[in-house]
């Protein structure tokens, strides 16, 4: 009896209170796993959750209906009520959507609560237990080898679906793909106009396979102006050099790889009018 | 007292701790059969707004009234009905939060009854199996990046061995109920959602992902809706699945390529949930619902498409559920107003979210709605009222809010119709812009088609005879059938054609599943020895198969040729729907290859024109790069600058056409000049798709070095992007 009169208050007000933990949880400064169950929570369940409970509190609905209902009114909830913060002003950050969903379920399960009390008073029959699901009959023996066969299954299949995710990101960081650099040159605003020269960038991106030595060679034809760079760069690292070029001149910057003399690429500015 | 061969328990209630659910054998319908003197029967006494009966049992019961789902059978079959009572004698009233409360008038879980891992029945193991077949196909990916022969074979293998073991069940009389059809097909589609995630498990690729996962990002960083979105501007007015995506990779800090494959998934699984739980609300049994949600997983993009990071995926579901409020929907009854208001609540999202979803949720609920106006009796108006609700709600959206979307849906509208006009004057209707299939998957299309057009017709034949007066959701269930070939033969029509075809069937697919799986869930043909003097067999052939029948007739049961079909059906989407043929396996980069063209240099190229261009220039760029600069390096894309890369010198109408379309920087990747296009356009807007014949020349692309006052950028050896400001 202790169990029963514990039952209807957890399952009328349980949706909220885990919703105002899991806003909690959601807070910026939570550890990573928090965050991930109490946003999956009020992303997917608990929203939903106490909208079916304050649309259907008196009418029996199936599991396979509650366990549909659930995420497909919480997504309902997230995006119907981003509309409604939306149109109010206020920004949609972290915090307002764990607020939004989270008093979205506070309200649902009063509602609930409202509905289930005028029912009561009203006389009319009140549910809280789901409809079980019509079953034919032809079950395996209920005993424990048929439970941990049946756990073992899914245990199986869980283990076998990382698995299949785990070849697969692996395959994919490592598909051969030729390594390559990038080189690119950048007018810079020129606070000087009248000097004859202008600011440029040079950069050179490095996605090679391995650590790269370069020579950077910038010339400003016709005077012949010449910078020449050396430069060793990592995987992934990125060079960057500013310089004064003659504005009127093409501008060309070359780049050698290695000890190769042949440009390995090569960018251009046309010179200004 | 329970008796489970002829009777039923409910006289006084279980005593209690015991099992409540009662097993009756049917007897409504069928030919008589030994036992049914003393069956019990069904004897409706008065039909519930939800659709459930109350019955009377035989068997006097003291005052005890037996509630019961409305669960269609088949003659024969053993249906199982949860025992739910109700009156003064059972009923407790709740008082919230009193003490005592929470006494449930309805049943209670069983203590003594089947548990819950017997209940999963076989799902457990033969999901197993399927995920088995998972791991193939994740290894076939895995070839195919690396490039090995045996990648195609362990792709088939894969794909059949994921879906065969799940049809068998679900087509099996032996089930151990909903739970176990319904962990069967959520299994499924789990482990064909995972099946999508490995295609490109670290990044999106698909450019209508990347264009969302764009939309996302403005979102979580500008915390507005209807931000300008220059990837996919009309996007910007149905926000329904950025806000998704923004939401949980917010409250999680996940980033959103992670965060968005799990909304999606979370979507599509909804989806399949709400398709389960829609035959069910029809009347349809465990294997029914079943089968017809394995018969939509033979959708041609219900393995990519549908469950993409798109927003489809996330209005799907809503269309789903809007259909399933409506069913449990009566005007006439105050209790189911919940029911009307999920079905307007759903419409709302489906809105917000998707145009087309939109447009064929409010459609179908109109065709509802005058099914049963047209087939019930008495008449039943309040449907279509409700859908004149949700035919304002979109109407207001499009009308008020979202009115770039006409301009958007229009074009392939008309397209559609002057292929039509043009087939219908004889002209021709224009060739497929894409590759043609292989001739063996075309064959396998061709009888998988042939095949749901011959079950179509059994439906169709069965509710000409015998379903009279015709039921309104039959009715409209077999006018859905019947657009879905209607939207295959947009197939043939035009250029867009395949795409508008591939696109429709994901929602004229759902009644056309639902025909399909009514017929394969019961169909047993009976294969008869041939007569030795048959005419039109061959003497040998007759005797072989006369032995192999042991002279006498044998059933085929659904298990086998429903399984057959249903394979057939899949392979026959697989080779159809998406990723296409030539990429139906990650693999080198192809050039307008779609997710086979999103490669490291192409991304970086992009993401330096953010960092060092700044967003919303005006980029020019072939059908890749416009993908990538709209997305990774927020730019304004330009598509319809093919004429700048055809031209093989520079002369005034590039710099006219350069003007008018207000181009600031040119991308160049000199891989067109090397592949012909894998999708048979190498530019958004091509005039010439589908007739390339050689890659464009190289010197095409170079001439761009010499034109005046362009400046080259950046160069990373396959892309260059030329500044054309001053030119």
């Amino acid at each position: 009896m202790r169990r029963d009169a514990l039952r209807a208050p957890l399952v009328t007000w349980g949706p909220a209170v885990l919703a105002l933990l899991a806003w909690a949880l959601t807070a910026q400064g939570a550890v990573p796993p928090a965050r991930w169950a109490g946003g999956a929570l009020l992303a997917f369940a608990l929203p939903g959750i106490a909208a079916t409970g304050a649309l259907f509190p008196t009418r029996p609905l199936s599991n396979v209906e509650r366990a549909v209902l659930a995420p497909a009114l919480s997504l309902a909830v997230v995006v119907l009520g981003g509309l409604l913060v939306d149109v109010l002003g206020m920004r949609l950050t972290a915090g307002t959507w764990g607020g939004l969903t989270a008093i979205a379920t506070v309200v649902l399960a009063a509602l609930r609560y409202l509905r289930e009390f005028l029912a009561a008073r009203d006389g009319r029959p009140v549910t809280v237990d789901a409809v079980p699901d019509e079953e034919s009959g032809r079950f395996a023996a209920a005993d424990r080898r048929t439970a941990v066969l049946k756990l073992g299954s899914l245990a199986l299949v869980a283990v076998l679906l990382g698995g299949a995710f785990w070849i697969a990101m692996r395959s994919a960081h490592h598909q051969t793909e030729a390594g390559y650099t990038a080189l690119s040159i950048i007018q810079e605003d020129d606070n000087n106009p009248g000097d004859g020269m202008r600011p440029v960038t040079v950069a050179v991106e490095c996605h090679e396979d391995d650590t790269t030595r370069y020579l950077v060679q910038v010339q400003g034809a016709p005077s012949g102006t010449v910078t020449r760079i050396v430069v060793s760069l990592d995987p992934g690292e990125v060079f960057k050099s500013d310089l004064l070029v003659p504005s009127a001149d093409k501008v060309t910057a070359e780049l050698f790889k290695g000890t190769d003399t042949t440009p390995y690429r090569s960018v251009f500015l046309s010179g200004l009018q | 007292m329970t008796h489970t061969d002829h009777g039923i328990s409910t006289a006084h209630g279980p005593p209690p701790g015991t099992d409540e659910t009662v097993v009756l054998p049917r007897v409504d319908a069928g030919p008589a059969e030994p036992e049914a003197e003393n069956a019990f029967r069904l004897i409706p006494a008065q039909r519930r707004p939800d659709e459930t009966m109350v019955i009377q049992p035989l068997v006097p019961a003291d005052g005890a009234t037996a509630v019961i789902p409305l669960v269609a059978g088949e003659y024969g079959e053993t249906v199982t009905i949860p025992r739910v009572v109700e009156g003064p004698e059972v009923t407790q009233h709740i008082q919230p939060g009193a003490a005592g409360a929470g006494e449930s008038a309805y049943g209670r879980p069983r203590r003594n009854g089947p548990t819950w891992p017997t209940r999963l029945g076989r799902a457990p193991e033969v999901l197993a199996l399927s995920a088995c077949g998972a791991v193939l196909v994740a290894l076939a990916y895995a070839g195919g990046r690396s490039g090995a022969s045996w990648a195609g074979a362990a792709f088939w293998a894969g794909q059949v061995l994921v879906f065969a073991p799940v049809a068998v069940r679900v087509l099996m009389r032996r089930l151990s109920g909903v739970t176990e059809s319904f962990t069967l097909v959520m299994g499924l589609a789990v482990i064909q959602y995972f099946q999508k995630w490995t295609y490109s498990p670290d990044q999106f690729r698909f450019p209508d992902e990347l264009q969302h996962w764009f939309a996302t990002r403005i979102l979580m960083q500008g915390g507005r809706l209807f931000a300008p979105d220059p990837a996919l501007p009309v996007a910007v007015h149905f926000p329904g699945l950025e806000e998704m995506g923004a939401a949980f990779a917010s409250m999680t800090g996940l980033s959103v390529n992670v965060a968005g494959p799990i909304v999606a998934g979370v979507a599509h699984l909804t989806f399949i949930g709400a398709l389960f739980m829609l035959v069910r609300s029809t009347g349809g049994g465990a294997s029914l619902a079943g089968t017809t949600c394995v018969i939509y997983a033979t959708a041609l993009h219900y393995l990519f498409f549908d469950s993409m990071y798109l927003y489809q995926t996330a209005a799907l579901p809503f269309l789903m559920l809007a259909v399933w409020a409506v069913r449990r929907w009566r005007s006439a009854s105050q209790g189911t107003w919940p029911y009307a208001v999920v079905c307007l609540v759903s419409v709302a999202v489906a809105v917000v979210s998707h145009h087309v979803t939109a447009a064929v949720t409010v459609g179908t609920l109109v065709l509802i709605g005058l099914c049963e106006v047209v087939f019930a009796r008495p008449r039943r108006w309040g449907l279509l009222a409700l859908s004149g609700v949700a035919v304002l709600m979109a109407a207001a959206w499009f009308g008020l809010v979202a009115t770039d979307v006409f301009g958007y849906l229009g074009p392939p509208a008309v397209a559609m119709v002057d292929g039509v006009r043009s087939m219908l004057s004889g002209g021709g209707s224009g060739g497929a812009a894409t590759p043609g299939n292989p001739m063996w998957q075309l064959a396998v299309q061709a009888l998988g088609l042939l095949a749901l057009f011959g079950l179509f017709c059994r439906a169709a034949l069965v509710s000409w005879r015998f379903a009279k007066p015709l039921d309104p959701w039959r009715a409209a269930v077999l006018a859905g059938s019947f657009a879905f070939f209607a939207t295959t033969a947009v197939r043939f029509v035009g250029n867009a054609g395949p795409e508008l075809a591939g696109r429709a069937s994901t929602f004229a697919y759902v009644p056309m599943a639902m025909v399909a799986a009514g017929v394969l869930h019961r169909l047993r043909p009976h294969l008869r020895a041939p007569h030795l003097r048959a005419p039109h067999l061959p003497a040998a052939l007759a005797r072989l198969l006369r032995t192999g029948l042991a002279h006498r007739s044998v059933t085929l049961p659904p298990a086998v040729l429903g399984t057959a079909i249903a394979v057939l059906l899949m392979v026959g989407a697989r080779v159809g729907g998406w990723p296409p043929y030539w990429e139906q396996l990650p693999g080198p980069y192809l050039v307008s290859g779609y997710e086979r063209s999103v490669d490291d240099e192409g991304v970086n190229a992009a993401l330096w024109t953010y960092d060092w261009l700044g967003p919303r220039n005006r980029v020019a760029a072939d059908l890749t790069g416009v993908n990538l600069v709209s997305t990774y390096g927020a730019q304004d894309p330009v598509a319809e600058a093919y004429q700048l890369y055809y031209d093989p010198t520079w002369g005034l109408d590039d710099e006219l056409l350069l003007s008018s379309l207000g181009v600031d920087y040119l991308w160049v990747d000199d891989r067109i000049s090397q592949q012909l296009p894998a999708s048979g356009a190498y530019f958004l807007v091509d005039p010439q798709a589908g007739r390339h014949t050689r890659p464009i020349p190289a010197g095409n692309l170079t001439k761009f070095d010499t034109v005046a006052r362009a400046n080259l950028v950046f160069d990373n050896g396959h892309i260059r992007i030329y500044d054309m400001r001053a030119a």
